[in-house]
C-alpha cells in the first residue's frame, strides 16, 4: 500500500461510511462554509447561490506519489468493488427470498430478525395511523429516515461525476462526466504516462463505485416495494426502505467475513 | 452513386472543422447545467490538453461515415480558458487535443491528437496521449452501457413486484 487516500464529497450515508469500504465520506466544502447573513431573506439567497456552486459528486485520489505501488492500489480497489457487486447479488436474492410466513418461525439471523420486527411495527395499525403519541413520533421517526435516505438516492442518480487525482500534491488530471455520457479531462501540462494511467484508473474506480451505488439503490427500493407488498405494509414502498437498507447492508457486512466468492 | 459516395472520405475546410469545434466547446456548458462544472480548489498549473466524447443525440444530423484527420491539421487550433467547463474559479487556458464524438445514431468523429511543438515534428500523433484517450473512450461506453443496464434493471424489478402472488 502506498498510503493512498480516496475521498469521496457529496454523499452521506446514515452510517457516515462509504458501503464499498472504500472512500472516506467528505461533506461538500461548499456545504460546510459558515453562514454570514444575518436575515431570513439573505440565508435563502446564500442557500440558493451554495446549491447553484454545488459540485455535486467528487470523487478525489491523492497519491504521495505517482508510483507502480499507486497503480497496483487502485486495481485492488477496484477488485474490491467487483467483489462487493458479487455479494450484492448475493443478498438481493436473500431479500428476494424472504417471505412473512416464515418470518416468526425460522428467522435464523440477526438482519432477519432486525428486519421483521421493523416489519411487523410497521404493520401494528398503532403506528400506521398514528393513534397515540408516541406512534405518531415513531412514525415521523421512520418517515424522516426514509426521506433522508432518498435525498441521498437521488443525488447519485441525479449528479454524475466528477474526479479529480493528485500526486504529491500537485493536480494531475480532473475529468468531469455528466448524465449525457460525455466526459472531458483536463492534464496538468506535461503529465506522465504514469500519471495518466493512475488518473484513467482513478477514474474507473470512481465510476464502478457510482454503479455499485445505484445497484445498492435499486435493489433496496425494488426490496422496499416487494416487502411491501408481500407483507402488506401501508406506506411500506418507503417507509421500509431504511429497514431494507440495513438489512442489505447487515448482509453485505456478514460477506465480508467470509472468502471471496463463498457468498 | 449514394453509397459510393457516403464511403469516401470528406474533405473538410479547416474553418468547417473549427467551428464544428466550438460548438463542441460551447456544448461544455451542459456540464455546468448538470453541476458539474462548479467550482474547485485551483490547480495550480493545470493546462492543455482536454478530451470529451460526445454522446448527445444529434437529431437531424445527416449521416456521416467516420472521419479521421491525421494529417494536419490534426485539431483545429481551439485553445479556451477551460474555466467554463470544468473550473468555474480557474483560469487557465486549455488546448483541444483529442476529441470523439460518438452521435446517437452511431456517426463517429475523432480528432488524433498531435505532438505538441517543444521539440516534436508537427504532424506526428502522440501516442501516448492517443492510447489515454482511447482508453477513455472505451471506458466512457463502458461506463454508459453499465449505467442504462443498471436503470433497466431497476426498473424490471419493479415491474417484478406487480407480478407478486401470480
Amino acid at each position: 500500500m502506498t498510503g493512498s487516500t480516496f475521498t469521496f464529497s457529496g454523499f452521506e450515508t446514515p452510517e457516515s461510511d462509504d458501503p464499498l469500504g472504500i472512500w472516506d465520506l467528505a461533506i461538500s466544502e461548499l456545504e460546510v462554509a459558515p453562514a454570514t447573513a444575518y436575515n431570513a431573506v439573505e440565508q435563502a439567497a446564500q442557500k440558493q447561490a451554495a446549491q447553484k456552486r454545488e459540485r455535486g459528486l467528487v470523487w478525489r485520489v491523492d497519491h504521495p506519489e505517482s508510483s507502480l505501488a499507486a497503480h497496483t492500489e487502485l486495481l485492488e480497489q477496484r477488485a474490491k468493488v467487483d467483489r462487493w457487486e458479487a455479494d450484492l447479488e448475493a443478498a438481493a436474492r436473500r431479500l428476494g427470498g424472504l417471505s412473512p410466513r416464515l418470518s416468526y418461525a425460522a428467522s435464523s439471523s440477526d438482519p432477519e430478525q432486525a428486519l421483521w420486527a421493523e416489519v411487523a411495527a410497521l404493520q401494528s395499525p398503532v403506528l400506521s395511523y398514528g393513534l397515540d403519541n408516541t406512534a405518531h413520533r415513531v412514525y415521523e421517526e421512520v418517515f424522516e429516515r426514509a426521506s433522508s435516505l432518498l435525498v441521498q438516492f437521488k443525488r447519485l442518480v441525479y449528479h454524475f461525476a466528477r474526479i479529480e487525482t493528485t500526486s504529491g500534491g500537485t493536480s494531475i488530471a480532473l475529468t468531469t462526466v455528466n448524465w449525457t455520457g460525455d466526459y472531458e479531462t483536463a492534464w496538468l501540462d506535461g503529465a506522465t504516462t504514469l500519471e495518466m494511467t493512475l488518473h484513467l484508473e482513478a477514474v474507473r474506480l470512481a465510476l464502478a463505485s457510482r454503479h455499485a451505488l445505484l445497484r445498492l439503490i435499486s435493489v433496496v427500493t425494488s426490496g422496499a416495494m416487494t416487502l411491501t407488498a408481500k407483507a402488506s405494509v401501508p406506506g411500506g414502498q418507503v417507509l421500509l426502505i431504511p429497514a431494507v437498507y440495513n438489512y442489505v447492508r447487515s448482509i453485505l457486512r456478514e460477506f465480508e467475513q467470509w472468502p471471496a466468492g463463498a457468498s | 452513386m449514394g453509397c459510393e459516395a457516403a464511403l469516401r472520405p470528406q474533405v473538410i475546410e479547416r474553418v468547417t472543422a473549427q467551428a464544428s469545434a466550438r460548438v463542441a466547446v460551447l456544448d461544455a456548458d451542459a456540464a455546468v447545467a448538470f453541476g458539474l462544472g462548479e467550482p474547485v480548489r485551483p490547480p495550480a498549473r493545470f493546462a492543455p490538453c482536454v478530451y470529451r466524447t460526445n454522446w448527445r443525440p444529434r437529431w437531424g444530423v445527416p449521416r456521416r461515415i467516420s472521419s479521421h484527420w491525421t494529417s494536419k491539421p490534426t485539431l483545429p487550433e481551439t485553445s479556451r480558458p477551460v474555466s467554463a467547463a470544468l473550473d468555474a474559479r480557474s483560469e487557465f487556458e486549455a488546448t483541444l487535443r483529442a476529441l470523439t464524438r460518438v452521435a446517437f445514431d452511431g456517426d463517429l468523429q475523432v480528432y488524433v491528437p498531435e505532438r505538441g511543438k517543444g521539440g516534436h515534428p508537427e504532424g506526428e500523433v502522440d501516442l501516448a496521449l492517443w492510447e489515454i484517450h482511447k482508453s477513455m473512450v472505451e471506458e466512457a461506453q463502458q461506463s454508459r452501457a453499465r449505467f442504462l443496464a443498471t436503470m433497466a434493471e431497476l426498473a424490471a424489478r419493479l415491474l417484478d413486484v406487480l407480478r407478486i402472488g401470480s
